[in-house]
């Protein structure tokens, strides 16, 4: 029977099945739809270190493009990267970051000591499984899920593409692309230099970056490599790609450099995958996945309104209010013990700061239950529907 | 032949796919908010991935695989002993009482088939799909799509055609 015939073959009963009516999709799944893909591509832009598994074809031509003038030999550079990949499936890093250790890996601080980290990853042919420890926090992925875990705490359950968690720290987990993710980086955003020499067996790659986003508010400014001003030296043996050293260091607003992540070790001894991503049994996780439901309320209500109502509700822990836009399971585990009680002092001013537009920051005071005092900052996500989910800052 | 597809491209078929997709689901699970909230939370997971891998190189047929999965994932949980053609429907606004009846109208009459024979038949006339995208959901081949499609609709026939 050929396609089509069908109809004619089965006419009365073939139109006895068909749909009389049409159904078409909401306006309300197109505007969530459209939501959803405005905030990948937000993230997308933000984090532009995401994309160290850069096709290799479309990164060797941007290398020979820049390198070309200085001399180097187009063949020679392409047949090392390509060695440098084939040859390297796992690795190994050993990192210093100057930022707390239960923070989020993105977290820099250049008024912090610095905290070991170890990054590891095994490369298979489309994904990679990987592990960060810094010490109180941790984290693994396997390409389609990733787990973040507190030691002992909590720990949240997220979609996994190409590390995004650890934020500019995955671009460790590739170090034989690192030259292509940044020059691929250079050339995609605003105010970045880049500066590449080579001699002596050696590559260097020198990138300085203005920070993204809005810092007429300074808060968030040089809390992240992001959103530093900052300068990125790579150092490659020539011949096999191999990175040799590294260091980000932060420009502070009066001109000085301080260096908030350096390179302590690297290793390429095989790693085995199946212990790479052991995901703690004894923790609750929270689904943090776009399958998730989200939690966000007060819809067109002002961040001083949503911060007041929430701090607000502290005293006598009314969930009904709290849960509104925050994660019940994090309330309870986190917070709850701490700040049940706690009395709302003051609201200050509401204020955006950094890379993400969405993100309103608002300062407060709690006397706490044990009659210290608490001065802080909220930070609330705003949603394209003019809801609010609490997403830090406490 | 793996094809790797850009983000971007899922964002097209999406546009281009999306009412098909709603449809699918709706004819499956019975209700339109749980068609589109499944629609959704499909597409979503399908925009967290850079890369798309298929076999036949089509963003759409992902997306209607990764739609069907989630329809029969949904209808293991709320049911999990009753297949799509049994399906009590669960109260709609009255805005789509006429789409429930359809809905209705036709499971009724694609009850009396095999699970098999019944989700071919409803791919292809309800959904109008071709045989071998069909193929490609159920990951069977084409000609054991048409094989079952022709064997159902020759087994309505005849029990039509008894009718008085």
């Amino acid at each position: 029977m050929k396609e089509n015939d069908e109809n004619n073959i089965y006419g009365e009963l073939y139109e006895m099945l068909t749909p009389r009516r049409e159904i078409k999709a909401s306006a309300d799944l197109r505007r969530r739809i459209a939501d959803t893909v405005d905030r990948r591509e937000a993230v997308g832009r933000r984090s532009i270190w995401f994309k160290a598994l850069i096709p290799a074809a479309a990164a060797a031509a941007v290398v020979v493009l820049l390198l070309i003038p200085t001399g180097m030999s187009a063949k020679e550079l392409l047949t090392s990267a390509l060695d440098a990949i084939r040859n390297e499936r796992s690795v190994s890093v050993e990192l210093d970051v100057r930022t707390a250790p239960a923070d989020n890996f993105s977290y820099i601080d250049d008024g912090l000591p610095f905290v070991a980290h170890t990054l590891q990853a095994v490369h298979g042919d489309s994904t990679m499984i990987w592990h960060a420890d810094k010490g109180w926090r941790q984290a693994c992925g396997n390409g389609k899920e990733c787990w973040v875990w507190l030691k002992g705490g909590i720990g949240w359950r997220l979609d996994d593409y190409d590390a995004q968690v650890l934020n500019y720290l995955s671009i460790f987990l590739t170090p034989q692309k690192i030259i292509e993710a940044e020059l691929e980086a250079a050339l995609l955003s605003d105010g970045s230099d880049y500066d590449i020499t080579h001699g002596n067996g050696e590559i260097n790659l020198t990138v300085r970056s203005s920070a993204q986003g809005d810092y007429a508010n300074p808060y968030m400014l040089n809390r992240s490599v992001a959103g530093s001003n900052n300068v990125r030296r790579y150092t490659f043996d020539s011949k096999s790609r191999t990175l040799k050293r590294a260091s980000v260091s932060i420009i502070r607003p009066d001109g000085s450099e301080c260096e908030v992540i350096r390179l302590r070790s690297i290793s390429f001894a095989p790693l085995d995958p199946t212990r790479l991503c052991n995901v703690p049994s004894d923790i609750p996780f929270i689904d943090e996945t776009s399958s998730r439901p989200q939690i966000h309320g007060f819809a067109g209500a002002t961040p001083t309104e949503v911060a007041k109502a929430v701090l607000g509700a502290f005293q006598s822990w009314n969930t009904d209010i709290i849960y509104k836009v925050m994660d019940s399971t994090v309330g309870e585990v986190l917070y709850r013990t701490t700040y049940q009680g706690a009395k709302l002092v003051s609201i200050g001013e509401p204020f955006t700061s950094g890379p993400n537009p969405q993100l309103r920051f608002v300062p407060y005071t709690l006397t706490m239950p044990d009659g210290s005092v608490k001065a802080s900052t909220l930070a609330l996500y705003l949603y394209d529907d003019g809801s609010w989910e609490v997403t830090g800052g406490i | 032949m793996k094809t790797t597809k850009t983000r971007r491209e899922v964002i097209q078929a999406v546009e281009d796919n999306l009412d098909y997709l709603v449809r699918f689901a709706f004819f499956r699970v019975g209700n339109r908010q749980d068609a589109e909230d499944i629609v959704h939370s499909a597409i979503e997971r399908l925009l967290t991935r850079d890369k798309i891998m298929t076999k036949t190189g089509t963003a759409r047929m992902y997306l209607f695989r990764t739609v069907n999965n989630a329809c029969l994932d949904f209808l293991r949980r709320q049911r999990p002993t009753q297949s799509a053609d049994g399906l009590d429907f669960a109260d709609t606004s009255d805005e789509d009482a006429d789409l429930r009846e359809e809905a209705r109208r036709i499971n009724t009459l694609l009850d009396r088939l095999p699970g098999r024979e019944s989700e071919v038949i409803r791919m292809r006339v309800v959904d109008e799909l071709q045989f071998v995208e069909i193929a490609d959901i159920l990951s069977i081949p084409a000609t054991t799509a048409k094989s079952r499609f022709k064997s159902g609709m020759d087994r309505l026939r005849t029990l039509y055609n008894r009718q008085p």
